[in-house]
Parts: C-alpha cells; sequence; structure tokens
C-alpha cells in the first residue's frame, strides 16, 4: 500500500474530462475529501465534480497544487469579531489575473467545491475590483445595468447623503 | 445586470464578497442595482461595520445587549449612520478649536460631552497624526485633552454613584483612578473588565471539577492561580508604595504587575466574584485582606446549615475565612488574625468589626490616601529631577485631589471639612493644568458648598474663566501703539516658541508670552529679589512652561535659548497646549496662539 502522499485520485470534470491528481492536492477540497472518505478506495473510483468544467477544475488543481501543504483552516475563524483584511499574497494575486468570466466560475468551483481559501481570494479579488469606485465605474467595471427606477435612484443618493464627503 | 459575470454568483457569494468591503464601498455598490442592494442591507453588514468601526460606546447604546440579539433586531445601518454623524461633528468643532484660542474651552466640552461616543476618533487624532502634519502638536495635544475629559467624567461618575449608595462595583471604584492616568490605549474600566473575565474563565477551565468545588477551594484556587501568574503581591519589597502600585489597571494589564496589597485584593476579589465566591475587602487595621463569606444556609465546605425556625433567634453569623493574596495563596487562620489584633491593643469589642468586610468607600478612600502618600514620596525623591514616568504624578495628585472631593456626602461632618480643605489645591491644579473641566467645578463641586461661602468663590472663578473663554485675545503686538515705531530696548528680545535652559536654575522650558518689563505684583517683585538683578525689573519679563510642567515668569537674562538640539519628548507634549510643531530649521517652535502675539 502506498503513502497516502503519493496516491492518487481521478476526477471528472463536468464536460467528461477525466483529471488525475495527487490525493494530497485534492484533498484541499473538503467536498472531494469528504467523497474519499466516503468511498473508501482512493485510487480506483472516478470522482465526479459536477459544476466544474475542465479549464475551470485545472486552474482550481493548480491552486491546490500550489497550496497543498497550506495549514489546515481552524474553525472557529470567527466572521465578527476580526476585521477583514483585504492583502491578497502575491502569488495569489498573479493567479487571478484573469478574465472576469474566469474569475466568477473560480469562486463558484471554490464555493461548490468548498475550499474556503480560495473562495476568499476570490472574493477579495471582487471586492479589490470595487473598492473606491462610484457606483457607475463599479457597473461599468462589471457590466451591471442599472434596474432602478428614478424615484428609487432619489431615494438611496437620500438614504446615503450622510457618507458622502464634503 | 443581465450580461454581467456578477450575476451568475447566488446571494450568498455576493454577501462574502461584501464582506470585505469598507462602509463606503458597500454604500456604493448597494447603489448599483437591486440585486446589490438587497445584499447591502443585509443586517449582518451593518453590525459588522458598527463592531469594526468603533471600539468604544457610550452605554446608552447598550452594544452589548444589542450584540447578543438576533442582529435583524437592531437598526445596524442606522446605528452606524449616527455614529458617523457624531464622528464627522466631533472633527468639526475640532479643527475650529485648533485655530482659535477664544472658545477653546466651550469647543473642548462639546466634544468630551459626546462621551466614548468620540474616544475612537480621538484617539485615532492622538496615535495616527502623521509627524509631518503641520499642526501635530496642537492635534496630539487636545485630542489627548479631550480623552482625559471623558476618562475623568467616568470617573467622577463612578464615586458619584458610591457616594450617593447606588451599586458599583469596587474594579470601578478603584479603576475610576486609573482613568485620570491612563496613557496608553490599554486600562479602561472596559479592559479591565475584559481582563477579569479572561481570567476568571481560565481559572474555571483549569480544573474540569472547578464547579463542583466547595467554596472554600474555589477561593485557595483562585489566590494559587493569580500568585502563580504573578498578578497579585509585589516582589520587590523596595517599592513598596512605588505610585503604579496604587493603580488596578496598571497592577492588572501592565508589567510587572506589582500592587499594594489592598489592589491585590481588589483583583482577587475581582475574579473570585466571577466564579461565584462571596469575597470582599476586610477592615483590617494597617494591611487589607479577602474575606469569604459562605451562603447563609451553607458552609464553606459545602456543608448545609439547618435554617433555625425561631424568628426571635437573631441569625447566625455567616462562616468567614480570610485570604492574603498579597503575601501568599494560603488560607490565613482567624485566630492568627485576632491575636495579632490583640497584640496591636485593639479592644475586645472591635475584633468581630476588623475581621468583617469593609465598605467600598473605606477602600477608595484608603486608595486616595495610599496615592497621596506615594506622590509625595515620589516628589521628594525626585526633587529636582524631572519625573516623565508613568503614571504621571501631576494627574495621581488630581485623582486623589478629586477622589477626596467626590467622595462621601455632606451628612458627615468629616467630609464637608476634607472637602474644605482639598479645595484650595483642586482650584490651583485645575487652573494649572486642567482649565477643560471648569464645569466639572461648577456641576459637581459647587454643588457641594450650597450655602456655603465657598460656592461663590467657585461661581466667581467658573464665570471669570467662562468669559475668558468666551472674549477674544487682546493681541499683543511688538509695536507700542501711541509711539508707533518699534524701540529697540523694550522689545522682547526672544520670541514666543524659544526653548531655553534657564540660565541659573538650569531646567528647561518654552517662552508662552512676554512683558515689556516685569509686571508681576510688588510683593512678587520683593519676593524674589527682581530689583537686584543686574536689568532689573524694566527688561523684558517672559511666561514659560517648564519641564515640570510648571508655569513660571522668568527675567530675559536668564534665558539661554536652545537653536540646535530638539527639545526634550516632555516638553514636546505639553508644547502642543500653545504651538502647532518644532521647526528644526529655525529651532523654535511654530506659534498656535498668533490671536495673542501676531507678531512672533
Amino acid at each position: 500500500m502506498s503513502t497516502e502522499a503519493e496516491q492518487t485520485v481521478k476526477l471528472v470534470s463536468s464536460d467528461n474530462v477525466e483529471i488525475v491528481t495527487e490525493r494530497k492536492i485534492a484533498e484541499r477540497s473538503m467536498l472531494i475529501k469528504n467523497m474519499i472518505e466516503d468511498l473508501g478506495a482512493p485510487g480506483e473510483e472516478p470522482i465526479p465534480i459536477m459544476n466544474v468544467s475542465e479549464a475551470v477544475l485545472r486552474k482550481v488543481l493548480e491552486w491546490c497544487t500550489h497550496h497543498k501543504n497550506d495549514p489546515a483552516p481552524t474553525q472557529d475563524d470567527d466572521a465578527d469579531s476580526r476585521k477583514k483584511t483585504t492583502d491578497i499574497e502575491d502569488w495569489d494575486q498573479k493567479f487571478m489575473q484573469v478574465d472576469q468570466e474566469m474569475l466568477f466560475e473560480i469562486i463558484l468551483a471554490a464555493n461548490y467545491m468548498d475550499i474556503k481559501a480560495l473562495l476568499d481570494v476570490g472574493c477579495k479579488t471582487v471586492a479589490n475590483m470595487i473598492k473606491g469606485k462610484s457606483p457607475e465605474e463599479i457597473r461599468k467595471t462589471f457590466n451591471i445595468q442599472n434596474d432602478f427606477t428614478p424615484e428609487e435612484e432619489d431615494q438611496i443618493r437620500r438614504e446615503n447623503e450622510w457618507a458622502e464627503d464634503r | 445586470m443581465d450580461h454581467s459575470t456578477l450575476r451568475t454568483l447566488p446571494h450568498e457569494l455576493l454577501e462574502a464578497i461584501v464582506i470585505y468591503l469598507s462602509p463606503k464601498d458597500t454604500i456604493a455598490f448597494g447603489a448599483t442595482c437591486k440585486a446589490a442592494n438587497t445584499v447591502t442591507y443585509e443586517p449582518l453588514v451593518w453590525r459588522r461595520h458598527c463592531v469594526e468601526g468603533w471600539k468604544y460606546w457610550n452605554t446608552n447604546h447598550e452594544l452589548k445587549e444589542k450584540l447578543e440579539r438576533p442582529p435583524a433586531q437592531t437598526k445596524w445601518k442606522q446605528l452606524f449612520e449616527q455614529r458617523h454623524r457624531t464622528d464627522k461633528q466631533a472633527l468639526d468643532v475640532f479643527e475650529e478649536l485648533l485655530l482659535t484660542q477664544q472658545y477653546r474651552i466651550k469647543r473642548l466640552e462639546e466634544i468630551a460631552e459626546l462621551g466614548y461616543d468620540v474616544k475612537d476618533l480621538m484617539l485615532k487624532l492622538r496615535e495616527e497624526t502623521p509627524d509631518d502634519a503641520g499642526d501635530v502638536l496642537a492635534r496630539r495635544y487636545h485630542a489627548n485633552v479631550v480623552i482625559g475629559r471623558i476618562h475623568r467624567v467616568t470617573a467622577l461618575e463612578k464615586w458619584s454613584r458610591l457616594a450617593r449608595g447606588q451599586m458599583v462595583r469596587l474594579e470601578e471604584v478603584l479603576g475610576a483612578y486609573d482613568l485620570f492616568v491612563l496613557a496608553g490605549n490599554n486600562g479602561d474600566l472596559g479592559d479591565i473588565d475584559r481582563e477579569l473575565d479572561r481570567l476568571a474563565s481560565l481559572i474555571r477551565a483549569s480544573d474540569p471539577d472547578f464547579n463542583t468545588f466547595t467554596i472554600r477551594k474555589k477561593a485557595l484556587r483562585v489566590a494559587e492561580y493569580l500568585r502563580s501568574e504573578n498578578l497579585v503581591g509585589n516582589p520587590n519589597p523596595d517599592n513598596f508604595h512605588a505610585l503604579p502600585n496604587n493603580f488596578i489597571g496598571i497592577a492588572l494589564l501592565q508589567p510587572p504587575h506589582s500592587s499594594l496589597p489592598l489592589q491585590s485584593v481588589a483583583i482577587y476579589c475581582a475574579v473570585a466574584r466571577r466564579l461565584g465566591i462571596n469575597a470582599k475587602p476586610s477592615n483590617y487595621p494597617g494591611h487589607v485582606h479577602a474575606v469569604i463569606e459562605a451562603p447563609r444556609n451553607e458552609t464553606l465546605d459545602g456543608a448545609s446549615i439547618a435554617i433555625t425556625s425561631d424568628r426571635n433567634a437573631s441569625p447566625e453569623p455567616l462562616e468567614m475565612m480570610h485570604m492574603d493574596p498579597w503575601r501568599s495563596a494560603n488560607e490565613v487562620s482567624s485566630s492568627q488574625l485576632t491575636l495579632r489584633l490583640m497584640q496591636m491593643g485593639a479592644p475586645q469589642g472591635q475584633l468581630s468589626f476588623h475581621l468583617r468586610p469593609t465598605t467600598y468607600l473605606e477602600m477608595a478612600l484608603r486608595t486616595g490616601r495610599n496615592i497621596m502618600n506615594s506622590v509625595q514620596e515620589s516628589r521628594d525623591a525626585r526633587r529636582g529631577v524631572t519625573h516623565h514616568g508613568h503614571p504621571e504624578l501631576e494627574s495621581a495628585w488630581y485623582s486623589m485631589l478629586w477622589s477626596m472631593m467626590v467622595l462621601g456626602t455632606n451628612s458627615d461632618p468629616n467630609t464637608l471639612h476634607r472637602r474644605r480643605q482639598c479645595l484650595p489645591y483642586l482650584i490651583e491644579h485645575h487652573q494649572a493644568h486642567f482649565p477643560e473641566d471648569v464645569g466639572l467645578l461648577e456641576n459637581i463641586v459647587a454643588p457641594m458648598f450650597t450655602d456655603e461661602r465657598e460656592h461663590r468663590i467657585l461661581m466667581h472663578l467658573v464665570t471669570t474663566t467662562r468669559r475668558e473663554d468666551e472674549n477674544k485675545k487682546t493681541a499683543r503686538t511688538r509695536h507700542k501703539t501711541s509711539a508707533g515705531s518699534l524701540l529697540p530696548n523694550d522689545c522682547p528680545g526672544f520670541k514666543i516658541g524659544t526653548h531655553f535652559r534657564h540660565k541659573r536654575f538650569g531646567y528647561y522650558g518654552i517662552i508662552v508670552g512676554w512683558d515689556f518689563a516685569c509686571a508681576a505684583e510688588q510683593r512678587w517683585i520683593q519676593q524674589m529679589r527682581v530689583d537686584e538683578l543686574p536689568r532689573g525689573r524694566d527688561q523684558p519679563f517672559y511666561n514659560v512652561v517648564a519641564d515640570d510642567k510648571s508655569i513660571r515668569y522668568v527675567a530675559e537674562e536668564n534665558i539661554d535659548s536652545i537653536t540646535d538640539d530638539v527639545p526634550s519628548l516632555g516638553l514636546m507634549a505639553l508644547a502642543g497646549r500653545y504651538f502647532k510643531r518644532w521647526d528644526a530649521a529655525i529651532g523654535r517652535f511654530v506659534s498656535n496662539i498668533k490671536d495673542e502675539y501676531p507678531d512672533d
């Protein structure tokens, strides 16, 4: 029996492409980790990753490979008490330099595959794209259509007058 | 939003993104479209902004209660908006007060009235104003003044509650002294409470069976823990009376955690009470012990006591034990304490009085007296040497004066006598160091002397101070108004902001005012033998702030100006009252009292 580090697993993307990777890398995903534990025989049975296409899955696994030796996240990561920082480490920043479609695909995949650290990096990246912009600039950045009526817009402006710099 | 990639994200992932947005960005994002708007209105979003935005909250917000309730029950966004407005309002007034001396006290009061809701803002101004800001010294100084005033009002409230016989905890009564001397960011009453809570939960967690312990065993465990962490006692007997030992917050939060027996016992009692032990300081002469009382129907060792059914029989006294956490983790036997009392000559009838718990009022007054001794000892030891340690002597002295003034009631003749004795010192200290406290004299001290002679004196002082504050400062120009031209011999040779060393006495100081000739009273001139000076009384005289915080009046011939050395940190801290910054290029402070001395 090979050691856990050398074990490989077979993943299948939503577009039916098989990808073989180290078990340790794949287990950055809690979804996969739990499935492996349930199946009991890693390496033989292919694991379907139903909502993630090959291109995205490869990208996600690239992230998992780089972070395979990160310490496991602690349970009491209290969202309430600690101030959120939007700092992202250099490697992750480069990793996230992708087009918007891919960025959101990664976020969705990280959420689906339950990779909290990757989800955080993705959300921080989007937050940094919003930072310091006016509503109009944000709409432009993300191609958002303004669906407010003029009355609603007026009301929102009045509600938030207090926050404007004088 | 149909073509937007952002649209592909479900609501909960938009929420996960909003977690990383600042308040301003949250609002901007919420104004982009309906879906984004819904996400930014989640109560948790604004609850987080509130908690991250401000550490300090006025008690009327009931923040702690709000945080315990489901988030949707509180209008967090409105609360955020309210605090944001308060900050803006306070900052506006603060900017105005930096510009002119006129209405400065009034403006300081106006900001300080906002209480703990402005403490975060003031801390930010004090800690985060960059060194190269044009008015860095003034900004830091006055932010600190507001913080000090907010702290003192809180301290005086606690003592007033105690004096009125209302509920207040021992750690608050003693922590009120800390509020007068707080220099750093840590040590406010909330910090003391949090630390005591933390210690109590550590002790509880240190033994899985703690909750099943008898009271005696719990009491011993608390002492053992506090001693092992060196949080009580004083490892250095040479500095028994050292000033920091008088302050419960300093003892608790700052290494080496040394304290007087009274403060050690207070820490012990505060932790013990959090663990369900009825511990209070004792009445013992010369030393303070902790007295632990058993509940009415139980012994300290957990045995139940049958309650007598005879209603006329006087209730059995509660079982007691004594601890001396300052000295040891062991119980002190009552027989030993009694024996020592008899050796001291205590009358038989007084024995049980000395072994019983005493009032918090007594502990507070005892702390005041201890601080008086410590400050005096410290002043004697350092005569001639400038003291820049923590806690700062003048603030410690001021805390003692206020406690002597506030604690007690006039129905007790001793209190009125003590207040009378204290008043002149309090007024003097207020005028020299804390002019911003005029409203406290008016609202807290004056009513203590209703129908007494002192009331009139106080109100006169208040009126004069207020009038001075409201009036524009008279400009002191260097030109003589009648002649129009400047005469060389009556023009003060040094400017406002000059850093100097006193030629004869050697102390350092800063010039904050001048007269063309000595303008002091005749008596002072004689006392100081001004006429014996080579240049006599007709030379320019200067008002100066010395590095021991005193305000002095110095003849020009004694000023030895220094332009190449940066003034001491102590002087830098004092300078903010009069100056914007130190200008290294010209070797002088930049005046912020141009309204008074327009030519300097």
